[in-house]
């Protein structure tokens, strides 16, 4: 009797029969292994070589991101400045836990506040043109007269304290102390008052910058110079070390 | 009718000896009929089937060691199962088989239209994927409801419905096909 007009599929069972009985059964084909096989180590090889571009490519991208982020904003060809989206993160991130870095976009504020509270008051009450603030060299300008000493590496000509400059020294370190702020150095320059920030980067200088009569940047005087405004009438600069 | 029981696995029977190559080349010659009839079964059409089968086995070659734990021949099945087979785009055409004999009703020359013209596999090809899947396992390979459930990712429960739903759908088109 012919199969197809016995078994016609009324419910699951004979359905399940019926496809049984009549798929395709294994075909009765041969592979050829050698091909087979060599094809699939070509195609491993060509993922292996994929994988290993995305990887490269996908690093190289990631360092290109991280350097423009740490380098922060640049300058724009049509003036102003711009920045890769979460550059301040990424250089917050680095100035935590990079020793000698400089000072993150999310520290700026704090900086410059502990620095407007505690030391521009005295410096400004002293009338310091000139001090260094860190290593073994000690020097204090200003119109009481001009310090220096921490011996030979800090110049030719020594000039020793006397018990007035000391205590003013005393007094402005203290009040860096209190800011918080791990200052290098502090001068009057480009009409304000330069706080030059402690790094150990020879490529730039970090400072915050005073600057009580510009509300706009200072001319760039050098192409890698970079300002940025943190608050009232402090910046953040950027300058190279030269 | 078939060339051979409609689930019965091939044995395959891998030499333990010899290179990664010399035993997958074994793996390939004794589960590539098996493997083409499966991917035949779930794409409905030969070319296609043959592209999806030489996939099966590069994807079983990247981790052969994987495969072999886990049981060769199983291995790839559930690869070859979980292609994204609707969406497939051919890349290739070349045969990599040889036709000594084709499933009933072949005739050598004629190799997609005779699939097409298969009853079942038309039938089958008319399903949704999920359900074709688990037609083509749980009755055409015969696991079990949990072992198509593993084989597939899914649980016991959506097998079932789905086997529910297909067999209803296949009822109706097998049914007109006869009439």
């Amino acid at each position: 009797m012919d199969p197809s007009r016995a078994a016609r599929p009324a419910d699951d069972a004979v359905v399940v029969a019926y496809l049984r009985d009549r798929a395709p059964g294994v075909p009765a084909v041969v592979f050829d292994p050698g091909t087979v096989t060599s094809r699939a180590r070509r195609a491993l090889r060509l993922r292996r070589r994929r994988r290993r571009t995305s990887v490269a490519v996908a690093a190289g991208a990631m360092a290109a991101y991280l350097a423009l982020a740490v380098a922060g904003p640049l300058p724009s060809p049509g003036g102003g400045t711009m920045t890769v989206p979460g550059s301040g993160a990424v250089r917050a991130a680095v100035a935590r836990f990079v020793p000698g870095g400089p000072p993150g976009p999310g520290q700026w504020r704090a900086d410059v506040a502990g620095l407007d509270k505690e030391v521009r008051p005295v410096v400004e009450r002293l009338r310091i043109f000139y001090l260094m603030a860190s290593g073994p060299c000690h020097v204090l300008e200003y119109p009481h007269g001009i310090f220096r000493d921490g011996g030979r590496d800090c110049g030719d000509d020594p000039v020793p304290f006397d018990a007035q400059a000391r205590a003013d020294y005393a007094e402005v370190t203290r009040a860096v102390r209190r800011s918080g702020v791990a200052v290098e150095r502090i001068y009057l320059n480009r009409g304000g008052t330069v706080v030059q920030i402690q790094d150990r980067s020879r490529e730039y200088n970090w400072a915050y910058v005073y600057l009580p009569d510009r509300d706009s940047a200072p001319e760039q005087s050098r192409p890698d110079e970079q300002w940025t405004h943190v608050s009232g009438h402090w910046w953040f600069l950027r300058e190279f070390d030269d | 009718m078939s060339a051979e029981p409609a689930g019965a696995p091939p044995s395959v029977e891998l030499r333990a000896a010899g290179s990664q190559d010399e035993r997958f080349e074994a793996f390939v010659a004794d589960v590539g009929p098996y493997l083409l009839r499966v991917a035949l079964l779930l794409s409905g059409d030969w070319s296609h089937a043959e592209d999806l089968v030489q996939t099966t086995f590069e994807r079983t070659y990247r981790s052969w060691e994987r495969a072999c734990a886990a049981g060769p021949r199983a291995y790839a099945r559930k690869v070859l199962v979980n292609l994204r087979i609707d969406r497939w785009r051919r890349r290739r055409r070349e045969v990599l088989t040889s036709l000594d004999a084709l499933p009933d009703l072949a005739t050598p020359s004629h190799a997609d239209a005779v699939d097409s013209r298969n009853e079942v596999v038309r039938a089958l090809a008319d399903l949704p994927l999920a359900q074709r899947r688990v037609v083509v396992l749980r009755h055409l390979l015969d696991l079990t409801e949990a072992e198509t459930a593993a084989e597939l990712g899914v649980s016991v429960g959506t097998v079932k419905s789905h086997n529910a739903r297909a067999l209803a759908r296949l009822r109706v088109l097998l049914l007109e096909g006869r009439q």
